[in-house]
């Protein structure tokens, strides 16, 4: 009877101490693969018209999921109406702590030639089921288009990360 | 024969080790006792000529980075930008330029800010000017001092001084208008990829 408590006693203490760590950690940093995935539109004042953008990405994110982390995006592409960019690369910062989004990418004809950048950020909503939905917007967009860059303002997107 | 108290002993001495480890935890996760004692520096360096020009045939000098230093000294950030070409008192008609701090305060309260300087030739006569805003928080102003190819921002944060570590980045951009077109578009980042770390003294 006595060796059962002191057991429980010193099970007490090392789940106590399991659970400190837990609280005190709550999020350790790791390296995560994601996939970003979003559409909405952005105007084009030179047609005075409403342009369909659609953007699909891969990337890895270095830190955690409940607090925050870097963002390097590998590779995607880009739709703007039936016209398809690839993308080559960029960064991003994803605060979930705060609910926000920073995300850089640079886009290039499917098929190569110059690179622009893009420069989007947003909220962020709940993480549930690997997935995080998110909101990008931008003042402006450009697009490397031949022979004159198209510019495209207010970009307006809705989609998920998914993790 | 053993008294009932005697045999309750190991149990009593194992909750009070639990009570005691918990209080501890949680006075350690809330009054991180971490104080910054000693003013804490460090830099970036940055490649010269390594900004993205998207439109325009060429970019101004006072957004490529070339180095940055961060102080932090009694809860104040101070941020010295320097950059290749000296920044002028005014911008043209037309011009924008921006250098911004992405600051994540870690390992004590985490807090995330956004501290920015900017020139815009439409507002405040293209002067320079300097805020400070908590990511999704309401922008609050900040003293900015010029030293030729220097930038400097300074910045009470909330949570600076109980912050043992730091990681940040920055980036510029540049733009440039006409009759509502872009014409000159670039931008850079130090570092070049993610952040910077620095561990507080």
């Amino acid at each position: 009877m006595h060796g059962l408590r002191t057991q429980t006693a010193f099970a007490l203490i090392v789940l106590t101490i399991v659970l400190a760590s837990v609280v005190v950690i709550p999020a350790n940093a790791a390296t995560y693969s994601f996939e970003l995935k979003a559409e909405g539109q952005a105007y084009d004042y030179r047609a005075r018209v409403w342009r369909s953008v659609k953007i699909s990405l891969i990337g890895t994110g270095y830190g955690s999921l409940t607090w925050w982390m870097s963002l390097r995006v590998i590779s995607g592409t880009v739709t703007v109406d039936d016209q398809t960019y690839r993308i080559v690369g960029g960064s991003g910062t994803l605060i979930q702590r705060y609910h926000y989004i920073s995300l850089y990418i640079r886009i290039t004809p499917l098929y190569g030639g110059p690179i622009t950048g893009w420069f989007m950020y947003g909220r962020t909503g709940m993480y549930y089921a690997n997935k995080i939905p998110i909101s990008l917007y931008s003042r402006y967009i450009i697009l490397p288009t031949y022979p004159r860059y198209t510019i495209l303002y207010n970009l307006m997107l809705t989609g998920e990360i998914e993790f | 024969m053993r008294s009932p108290l005697s045999e309750k002993k190991p149990l009593i001495i194992g909750l009070a080790i639990a009570i005691i480890a918990i209080l501890i935890g949680t006075i350690a996760l809330l009054y991180h006792p971490y104080v910054t004692e000693a003013p804490t520096q460090s830099w970036i360096n940055d490649n010269e000529g390594d900004v993205e020009l998207f439109i325009g045939e060429k970019y101004p000098g006072i957004i490529d980075i070339t180095h940055v230093k961060l102080e932090v000294n009694e809860g104040v950030l101070k941020l010295t930008i320097t950059v290749k070409d000296s920044v002028p008192d005014h911008l043209n008609s037309g011009e924008y330029a921006q250098w911004m701090a992405t600051i994540i305060l870690q390992d004590g309260l985490f807090k995330a800010y956004e501290v920015y300087m900017e020139m815009n030739s439409t507002i405040n006569q293209g002067e320079l000017v300097g805020y400070f805003r908590e990511i999704g928080g309401k922008e609050e102003p900040c003293t900015v001092e010029r030293n030729g190819k220097s930038l400097i921002i300074f910045a009470s944060l909330d949570g600076l001084q109980n912050a043992r570590e730091i990681e940040w980045s920055i980036q510029t951009l540049f733009e440039k208008w006409s009759d509502h077109e872009l014409i000159t578009n670039g931008i850079d980042y130090a570092p070049n990829e993610g952040f910077q770390r620095t561990i507080l003294k």
